[in-house]
């Protein structure tokens, strides 16, 4: 891909991994795959790595009820699919909205990636959130402002340039007269709330903004300090047990047997196998982790050779996938050699490393009516929906994927393993299931 | 077969069965919901799980529960008094000692059992007695702040 000078907006994402799909694929019964397919012979197709990110996807939504929600009681909720992973997005995105809107910033809450609620501003990754949807923000919420100000006119037959919105109340109706968002959120107005925010308001100029560039106290910093906010690995639903899942001893290794029987006969524990994937949840980590361990010491595994650290880049160099590797020549390096004064060469090789956020990956799967609910620390809730899906082999519409602010992820949360781990554990179990992956799960499976 | 337990956490007698072998970190969090306690790395590499054992920073993941029997522990949930947080959370906010966060209540609990033995560090005193403390945001210029911003209020409250 080619960079394009000049344009800004087009600046390629940052690269963080590849990305090879489900780690799993589950096995599909008979019964499934002839009402899915009809009869016939399965034909397994490898299907090739998606790198396109979704960042910088911002525009599009334009009905207030989809951007924001507006309560009787004053409070304003501003949706967004952008994570909070340690980076201010939450803090810089709720003082967008409080600047447009003008309300203080206690008065705004962010409901960020809940696939069930947000428009879809792509993933948080590359950057992309002060360039993308700050101003997508702004421009929803100035939408709003106006729509608040045309609306207080109309009820009170007043030329809406002479009104402006202060501390969430419009200013200018003249003695004795109020209209809030409060106001605006009530019953007569719903109807307003579903026509479409005029486009194209004008929004704050940076001279005059009041909220936007000055220092707020981040937001939900109390919580952080009292301990009382719930990353990923601490939500707890009712009922719930903690899972774990048998890693093989090495990349790409294949089961070829192991005894289950002792583990089965447990009680309260959970034992699920299906193909490759072999994990236990239980009514507590201990458990779960004992059971596995057990099981561990009876399988049998076919590992696959690996070049050492030493010998990736020779080895990259012969095998690498033309269309998945990336040649990046700018200029004639041959004429800049010649025309140099003093031409110095070195060859760079830069080692993998991981990403190491504080919080490994865990995620809580919750089955109801067939619809699956899952709360994991991701960048990227639309695709670790789809993945989850497709793992499990459920309608997209019916897999909701929420993202509670969590403890990092620095680029390495795009995936979604632990989120498919814990839903195909929480099928079994008919109870919600918490996975939460070890720190050696983090080094040698992230 | 499950130990039965005793001991005071965040000032309250605490009851518990639980298979002696497990964690203390697990037990907080898994049997009492107290996740404020964090898992960083389950071999006492980063600290997030610091809890204090009568009055000292310990790691949790490390500590087994039959350990506590008897003993007093303190988490970060108990730290705030009438609704009114400790100051060494206080100073957190103010400097903005947080990044993703998930490392705070681990500085926060090391940084209290620190100073109520040492209430007038040097900064050479404060970046030792948090030297194990892993924060991968980096935040470590603002926990230092944070933590000398801490001694200060902890002087004017006395």
């Amino acid at each position: 891909m080619n960079t394009r000078p000049g344009e800004l907006d087009l600046i390629e994402p940052e690269r963080y991994e590849l990305h090879e799909g489900p780690f799993y694929h589950f096995e599909i019964s008979r019964r499934e795959f002839v009402h899915v397919l009809g009869a016939g012979i399965l034909i397994s197709v490898a299907i090739p790595g998606v790198l396109a990110q979704r960042a910088g996807r911002g525009e599009g939504s334009s009905t207030l009820a989809q951007r924001l929600h507006l309560g009787a009681d004053g409070m304003i909720s501003v949706f967004t699919s952008k994570v909070e992973v340690g980076q201010g997005s939450r803090t810089q995105l709720t003082q967008a909205a409080a600047e447009e809107l003008r309300v203080p910033v206690e008065r705004v809450r962010l409901i960020m990636a809940d696939s069930a609620t947000g428009p879809d501003d792509g993933g948080t990754a590359g950057s992309r959130t002060t360039p993308s949807t700050v101003p997508t923000i702004r421009k929803a919420c100035a939408a709003a402002r106006q729509l608040l100000l045309d609306t207080a006119a109309s009820q009170f037959s007043i030329d809406g340039k002479s009104l402006s919105v202060r501390d969430g109340k419009v200013e200018g109706l003249g003695p004795g007269k109020q209209f809030s968002y409060a106001d605006l959120a009530g019953e007569k107005y719903a109807e307003a709330l579903r026509r479409e925010a005029t486009p194209g308001v004008a929004v704050t100029k940076v001279s005059e903004w009041r909220v936007l560039g000055t220092p707020v106290p981040r937001v939900g910093a109390t919580e952080i300090v009292a301990g009382a906010h719930r990353y990923p690995s601490d939500i707890r639903r009712p009922g719930m047990l903690y899972g774990k899942v048998l890693r093989p001893p090495s990349y790409g290794a294949q089961l070829t047997g192991i005894d289950l029987a002792s583990a089965q006969a447990l009680p309260g524990l959970i034992t699920v196998r299906d193909g490759d994937f072999i994990g236990f949840a239980a009514p507590t980590s201990f458990a779960a982790e004992r059971a596995r361990d057990n099981a561990a010491k009876t399988a049998n595994w076919n590992t696959a050779d690996h070049p050492s650290s030493d010998e990736l880049f020779a080895h990259l160099r012969i095998h690498a996938s033309p269309q998945r590797s990336r040649r990046e020549v700018k200029g004639s390096p041959d004429d800049a050699f010649k025309s140099a004064n003093k031409v110095l060469r070195a060859s760079y090789h830069i080692a993998y490393i991981q990403h190491a956020p504080m919080e490994p990956r865990a995620a809580v799967a919750e089955w109801t009516d067939g619809l699956l609910t899952v709360w994991t620390g991701t960048q990227q809730p639309a695709r670790v929906r789809d993945d989850l899906a497709s793992a499990v082999r459920v309608p997209r519409e019916r897999v909701r994927v929420i993202v509670p602010d969590t403890g990092g992820g620095f680029g390495g949360k795009h995936s979604g393993e632990v989120a498919i781990e814990a839903a195909r554990l929480a099928l079994v179990a008919k109870k919600p299931v918490s996975v939460r992956w070890s720190r050696e799960d983090e080094f040698t499976w992230a | 077969m499950n130990a039965n337990l005793q001991f005071t956490l965040n000032g309250k007698l605490q009851r518990i069965s639980s298979d002696p072998q497990r964690s203390l970190l697990e037990v907080l969090r898994e049997d009492l919901d107290l996740t404020g306690t964090k898992y960083g790395c389950g071999e006492g590499q980063c600290r997030a799980c610091t809890v204090l054992l009568d009055g000292n920073p310990v790691r949790s993941c490390l500590t087994q529960a039959t350990e506590v029997e008897g003993h007093t522990v303190e988490t970060i949930e108990g730290l705030a008094r009438n609704g009114a947080l400790h100051p060494v959370q206080e100073a957190f906010i103010k400097e903005g000692a947080m990044q993703c966060g998930y490392c705070v209540p681990g500085m926060i609990m090391t940084t209290v059992g620190f100073l109520r033995r040492n209430p007038a560090p040097t900064r050479t005193q404060i970046i030792e007695a948090l030297n194990g403390n892993i924060c991968r945001c980096c935040g470590y210029v603002n926990i230092l702040k944070a933590v000398q911003r801490a001694t200060q209020l902890t002087k004017e409250a006395q």
